[in-house]
C-alpha cells in the first residue's frame, strides 16, 4: 500500500484536537447542569483527544503534499470513522449503563445528521443530547470541510479530498483554493445558526433553544425532548424550524450568490426552484388527502402539519409532528419520495439530492425522444448548459450504485427478521439519513435490532452521509493496491 | 411526417382476425364440456370479430409506405388494448366475471402473462372460461405481433421494426433474415415445449385439461391455475419439479435454443445473461432453502429445498404460481423474492421483469463508474463475452431502468389513492409491472385482486400491459413529440 501516512495521521490529529474542543461545550453544559459523570468523561475526553492530537501533530513534519484521489477517499474514510468513534465515547463512559453498540450508534446518527436514535432520549443526561445536537451540527458542514479552512495554512492540497467528500455532483468554485470556499461556506452557517438562534431564544430555554438549532440547522431532526415534537411546539417555533430546515438543506452556492452580491443568479438556480417546488407540491398533494380523510380539522390545519412534516423529510431531517403511520396511504408515499429526492446539493441534507433528480428525469425524457429519432445527438441542458458526457454518466451510475445499494442493504436487514415495512423503511431512513420512517420506524427508534443490525445501519448512514464512494471504493480490489488497476 | 394510419387500421384488421381465431379452441372446449352459455358467448364475440378484422383487411389495403419504429409503438399498444378489450368480452357476457373492469384487469393479466386475478373462488368459473384465460397466456407469452408474423407473412410490412416494440430485451437478434422466418421458429420451439410439457404432465396422472391449463401458465410464464390453491393443489414431487424446470426453460433467451440445436450446449452455455440468470437461481434458492429450514419452521429438507426453488423459479420467470403461501414466511426469503420480481427473467423470453441482461449490464457499470472515479483518467469500455458493449445501448439500459423505477413509484403514488397499506400497494405495482402475479401482505400468493377499486384495477391492468411491452413502447404515445414529429 504506497499511501502516505504522514498525510493521513495529520489530518486525523487535526480531526482529534477539534473533536476534543467541541467536547468542551456538554462538559460546561454537564458542570451547569450538574451532572457529574458525563461531565468527568467529557473533561478527560477532551483532553485527551486534545493533548493526544496535538502531540501528533507537531511530530510530523509541516510539508505539502500532493493528495492522490485514492488517499483523499482513504483519508476521509478514517477521519470520520475515527470522528465517530471517539464521539461514541462520552455515551458508553458516563455511567448511564449504555452498551458501547449503542453508543456508537448514537455517535455515527448524529455526526451523519440522521436523528436516528437508539437510546431514550427522556433518560439521557442533558449534557449527552447536547453532544448530540454538537455532533450533528458540526456533522452537517463535514469536517472535512472544516479541517479545509485550515489546511491551506498547514499547506496540504485539499482538493482532491473535497472530491471525495462534500455532497453533491459540481462544486462551482468563488475562489482559486478549495480552502476559501470552505472558510465562506462555514461562515454562513454559523450566521444562519446564530440567527435561528436568535430566533428561538424568545420562546424557549436557552438550553432547549440550541438544542434544536444545532439539529434543525444541520437538517438532523429535532430531538424529542418530552417524547413529541407536537406537543412542545408553538406554531411560531415550528415556522422558525421548518423555514431553517429549508435553508439548511438548500444549495449553499446560492448564499455565495447573495454574499457576492449577485443576487438575481441565486434566484435562478434550477435545483433550488425544482426544490421548493417539489416541497410545495408535495405539501399540497399531502394536505389535501388530510383533508379528505377528515382527522385534522380544516384545510388549513392540514396545511400547517403537511408543510411541516414534507419539509421536515424532503429536507432528511426526520422530525414528525403527528403519528404518521396513521396518514393516508398516499401522504406516506409522497413522504417516502421527497425523503428519497433529498435536499440540494452542498448542503447539510441527505437523499440522492435535487440536482440529480433533475438529471434523471432529463435521462429519461431523452431516452424516450431517442427512441423516436434513434439517431439523434441530443445533450441535456442544466442552466442553458449542456452538461457533459462524464457529468451525466457519473449521475446515472451513482443513482443505479444508490438503488442496488438500498436493495442490498434490504436484503442484509432482513435477517433481523423484522416486517417488511419497517425493514424497507430503517434502510430508507438510514441511507438517506432521515431517520424517521414508517411501521415501527415512525419515531426514528432504531432500538429493536440486534448489535449486528445497530452497526450495519451505522455504516449505512456514513455511506448515505458519504455519498457511498467513500465507502464502496474500499471494496474495490485496485484501491487496495494500485499496482492491480483492473476494471 | 405523423403516424400511418392506414396501416395501423390494416394490422387492427388482421389483428382482430388472429383474436377471433384463436377463441376457437375455448369454443371447442366449450363444446366438449357442453357449457350452452360459453359456447353462444364465444360465438357471439368471435363471429363478429373475424367479421369486422376480414372488412378492414379488404378495405385498407397494403400500401407501398413503409412503416417506420413510431408506427410500431402505436400497433403493439393498440393491439394489446384492443386484444384485451375484446377478450374480455365472453367472461363477462357469460356472467362469469359480471364486472366488465374485473374481466378487463383478468384479461390484460392473462395476455401480459402477469397472473395476477381478481377472482376469490376459481374453480367455479365453467371450464372453457378458465380454458380461454389461460390461453391469453400462451398467445401474449410468446407475443401476439409475433404470433401474426409467424403465420401471415403477407401482411406486407416491416415486421421486424414492429416486432421489436413487442419482444423484451434490449436488443433481438436475428435467427434468420426475414423476419417472419424467425418468429415462425421461435413459435415451433414454443409450441414444441408446450406439446412435451403436457405429455410429461399427463403422464404424472394430471387430466389433459389440467396439464394443458398448467402448461399454458408456464411455457407463457403467466401464472393462471384453474385451483384456488395454485400449484399447491398436485402435491406429487414429480409434477412440482417438471413445472419448475419448464418454468426456467421458459424464462431463457429462446434465440439459444437456436444456438443449442446448431452448435451444442457448450456454444449455449457461454452466454453470459444465461449463466447469470442460472447462478441467481442457485443462490437464490439456497438462501431460501437454509433461510427456511433455519428459521421458517420448515422441518422436511426436499420440502425445504422444492418449495423454495419453486418459488424462487416462479417469482424470477415471473411466472407467479405458488406451492407454498411465502407470506408466512421469514422476511429474509420474502426479501429475496421481492428482489427476484424486480430482476426478472432473460431477454427474449416469456418472462418479464427488468430482464437479467439489464440487470448484469447495470452492474458492470457501476463496477466501471467506482473505477472511474479512483482513476479518473482511464479509458475503459463495457464488455459482454468479450464483445463490446456499445454506448447507445448502454444508454438504453440505463435510461430503462430508470423508466422503471418512475414507472414504479408513479404507479404506487396513483394506487395510493385507494387508501391500502404501502406494502400491498407498492407490491402490487411492482408485480403487475413486472408481470409476476402475487405480491405481498393483501395481494399475497394466496389472496387475490378483487378488493381494489375499479380506478385502480384499471390503472394497475395498464401497468400489466406497459410493463409486457417494456415501458418505452406504451409511454411513447404520451408524448406530445410522438403524434406530431414537427414538434422535435
Amino acid at each position: 500500500m504506497t499511501y502516505n501516512h504522514r498525510v493521513i495521521m495529520r489530518t486525523v490529529s487535526v480531526i482529534l484536537i477539534f473533536e476534543g474542543m467541541a467536547m468542551l461545550i456538554p462538559f460546561i453544559c454537564a458542570v451547569i447542569y450538574k451532572e457529574t459523570a458525563p461531565a468527568a468523561a467529557f473533561l478527560l475526553f477532551s483532553i485527551a483527544c486534545i493533548v493526544f492530537g496535538w502531540t501528533m501533530f507537531r511530530t510530523l513534519r509541516y510539508y505539502s503534499l500532493n493528495i492522490k484521489t485514492r488517499e483523499g477517499y482513504f483519508v476521509v474514510f478514517i477521519s470520520w470513522i475515527t470522528v465517530c468513534v471517539i464521539g461514541a465515547l462520552p455515551y458508553a463512559y458516563s455511567d448511564c449503563g449504555y452498551s458501547f453498540v449503542d453508543s456508537l450508534f448514537e455517535s455515527f446518527a448524529g455526526w451523519s445528521t440522521t436523528g436516528a436514535w437508539v437510546l431514550d432520549v427522556n433518560n439521557m443526561p442533558k449534557s449527552l443530547i447536547l453532544w448530540k445536537s454538537v455532533c450533528n451540527w458540526l456533522g452537517g458542514m463535514g469536517i472535512i470541510v472544516l479541517t479545509l479552512s485550515i489546511f491551506p495554512i498547514l499547506g496540504i492540497g485539499g482538493q482532491r479530498m473535497a472530491n471525495a467528500e462534500v455532497p453533491g455532483p459540481e462544486l462551482e468554485k468563488f475562489a482559486a483554493k478549495i480552502g476559501e470556499t470552505a472558510k465562506i461556506s462555514y461562515r454562513i452557517y454559523i450566521v444562519l445558526t446564530i440567527v435561528e438562534l436568535a430566533m428561538l431564544l424568545p420562546s424557549m430555554s436557552p438550553y432547549n433553544a440550541l438544542v434544536n438549532t444545532l439539529s434543525s440547522i444541520s437538517t438532523a431532526g429535532i430531538v424529542n425532548i418530552y417524547g413529541g415534537v407536537s406537543l412542545h411546539f408553538t406554531p411560531y417555533i415550528k415556522t422558525v424550524l421548518v423555514f431553517f430546515s429549508i435553508v439548511g438543506s438548500i444549495n449553499f452556492v446560492t448564499y455565495f450568490y447573495l454574499y457576492t452580491g449577485k443576487a438575481k443568479l441565486a434566484l435562478q438556480s434550477v435545483e433550488v426552484r425544482t426544490y421548493i417546488g417539489i416541497l410545495a407540491s408535495a405539501s399540497l398533494l399531502v394536505a389535501i388527502m388530510l383533508t379528505l380523510t377528515g382527522e385534522h380539522g380544516s384545510f388549513l390545519d392540514a396545511l400547517g402539519n403537511s408543510v411541516t412534516q414534507v419539509v421536515s423529510f424532503g429536507s432528511t431531517s426526520g422530525f414528525t409532528v403527528d403519528n404518521i403511520n396513521t396518514w393516508p396511504s398516499t401522504c406516506k408515499i409522497v413522504l417516502i419520495m421527497v425523503m428519497i429526492i433529498g435536499g440540494c446539493g452542498f448542503s447539510t441534507s441527505g437523499g440522492i439530492k435535487v440536482v440529480r433528480v433533475v438529471v434523471f428525469w432529463k435521462l429519461i425524457k431523452r431516452g424516450g425522444y431517442r427512441r423516436i429519432h434513434p439517431n439523434s445527438v441530443k445533450s441535456i441542458m442544466i442552466h442553458g448548459k449542456p452538461v457533459s458526457t462524464e457529468n451525466a454518466s457519473s449521475i446515472t451510475v451513482f443513482l443505479m450504485l444508490y438503488f442496488a445499494l438500498y436493495l442490498f442493504a434490504c436484503l442484509m436487514l432482513s435477517l433481523e427478521n423484522q416486517d417488511m415495512e419497517t425493514t424497507l423503511s430503517a434502510v430508507l431512513g438510514a441511507l438517506t439519513n432521515n431517520g424517521t420512517g414508517f411501521g415501527m420506524m415512525y419515531d426514528g427508534y432504531y432500538g429493536m435490532f440486534s448489535w449486528a443490525g445497530k452497526l450495519f445501519c451505522s455504516i449505512l448512514m456514513l455511506a448515505g452521509r458519504l455519498e457511498m464512494y467513500a465507502i464502496i471504493v474500499l471494496f474495490s480490489r485496485s484501491f487496495w493496491n494500485s499496482d492491480r488497476a483492473r476494471s | 411526417m405523423t403516424v400511418n394510419f392506414n396501416g395501423v387500421i390494416r394490422i387492427m384488421g388482421i389483428l382482430l382476425i388472429v383474436l377471433g381465431v384463436c377463441m376457437i379452441p375455448s369454443l371447442l372446449v366449450a363444446v366438449i364440456y357442453s357449457e350452452d352459455i360459453s359456447i353462444r358467448c364465444f360465438s357471439l364475440t368471435l363471429i363478429p370479430c373475424l367479421g369486422v378484422g376480414i372488412l378492414m383487411t379488404r378495405i385498407f389495403r397494403p400500401s407501398l409506405i413503409k412503416l417506420k419504429a413510431r408506427d410500431g409503438f402505436l400497433i403493439v399498444s393498440l393491439s394489446w388494448i384492443i386484444s384485451s378489450l375484446i377478450g374480455a368480452v365472453p367472461l363477462t357476457m357469460s356472467g362469469a366475471i359480471p364486472s366488465y373492469v374485473d374481466s378487463f384487469f383478468e384479461v390484460c393479466s392473462g395476455f401480459s402473462t402477469t397472473g395476477s386475478t381478481i377472482l376469490s373462488d376459481v374453480e367455479s368459473l365453467p371450464k372453457s372460461m378458465l380454458f380461454w384465460r389461460s390461453f391469453t397466456h400462451w398467445l401474449g407469452g410468446m407475443g401476439i405481433i409475433v404470433f401474426a408474423m409467424a403465420f401471415m407473412p403477407s401482411i406486407g410490412v416491416s415486421g421486424q421494426l414492429i416486432a421489436s416494440a413487442e419482444t423484451p430485451g434490449p436488443t433481438l437478434d436475428k435467427v434468420s433474415p426475414k423476419f417472419s422466418d424467425t418468429a415462425r421458429s421461435l413459435y415451433l420451439v414454443y409450441i414444441f415445449f408446450t406439446m412435451l410439457e403436457t405429455i410429461l404432465l399427463t403422464a404424472g396422472g394430471m387430466s389433459l385439461y389440467d396439464a394443458l391449463i398448467q402448461t399454458f401458465g408456464t411455457v407463457g410464464t403467466g401464472g393462471f391455475s384453474n385451483y384456488g390453491n395454485s400449484i399447491a393443489h398436485f402435491t406429487s414431487p414429480y409434477i412440482q419439479w417438471v413445472i419448475i424446470i419448464f418454468m426456467v426453460m421458459c424464462g431463457v433467451n429462446f434465440n439459444l435454443y437456436f444456438t443449442l440445436a446448431k452448435h451444442g450446449p457448450m456454444a449455449m452455455l457461454k452466454d453470459p445473461e444465461l449463466r447469470f440468470y442460472l447462478f441467481i437461481i442457485g443462490i437464490a434458492g439456497a438462501l431460501i432453502t437454509l433461510n427456511l429450514l433455519i428459521s421458517g419452521g420448515y422441518a422436511s429438507i426436499s420440502k425445504g429445498v422444492r418449495d423454495s426453488f419453486f418459488q424462487v423459479t416462479s417469482i424470477i420467470t415471473t411466472t407467479g404460481y405458488a406451492t407454498a403461501d411465502y407470506e408466512l414466511w421469514p422476511t429474509f426469503s420474502k426479501m429475496v423474492l421481492f428482489l427476484l420480481m424486480l430482476i426478472g427473467a432473460c431477454s427474449s423470453s416469456t418472462g418479464g421483469g427488468v430482464k437479467v441482461i439489464r440487470i448484469l449490464i447495470s452492474f458492470k457499470l457501476i463496477r466501471r463508474g467506482v473505477s472511474l472515479k479512483l482513476h479518473p483518467n482511464r479509458v475503459t469500455s463495457l464488455t459482454l463475452n468479450g464483445r463490446e458493449v456499445p454506448q447507445d445501448i448502454a444508454s438504453n439500459i440505463a435510461n430503462f431502468v430508470f423508466l422503471y423505477i418512475l414507472v414504479i413509484f408513479t404507479g404506487t403514488l396513483i394506487v395510493s389513492f385507494n387508501g391500502y397499506d404501502i406494502i400491498t400497494t407498492l407490491s402490487a405495482v411492482v408485480t403487475c409491472v413486472g408481470n409476476v402475479g402475487p405480491g405481498f401482505q393483501k395481494v399475497g400468493p394466496v389472496e387475490n385482486f378483487g378488493f381494489f377499486s375499479d380506478f385502480s384495477k384499471l390503472v394497475l391492468s395498464f401497468l400489466m400491459i406497459a410493463g409486457r411491452l417494456e415501458l418505452f413502447t406504451f409511454f411513447m404515445l404520451f408524448s406530445p413529440r410522438y403524434w406530431n414529429s414537427n414538434r422535435a
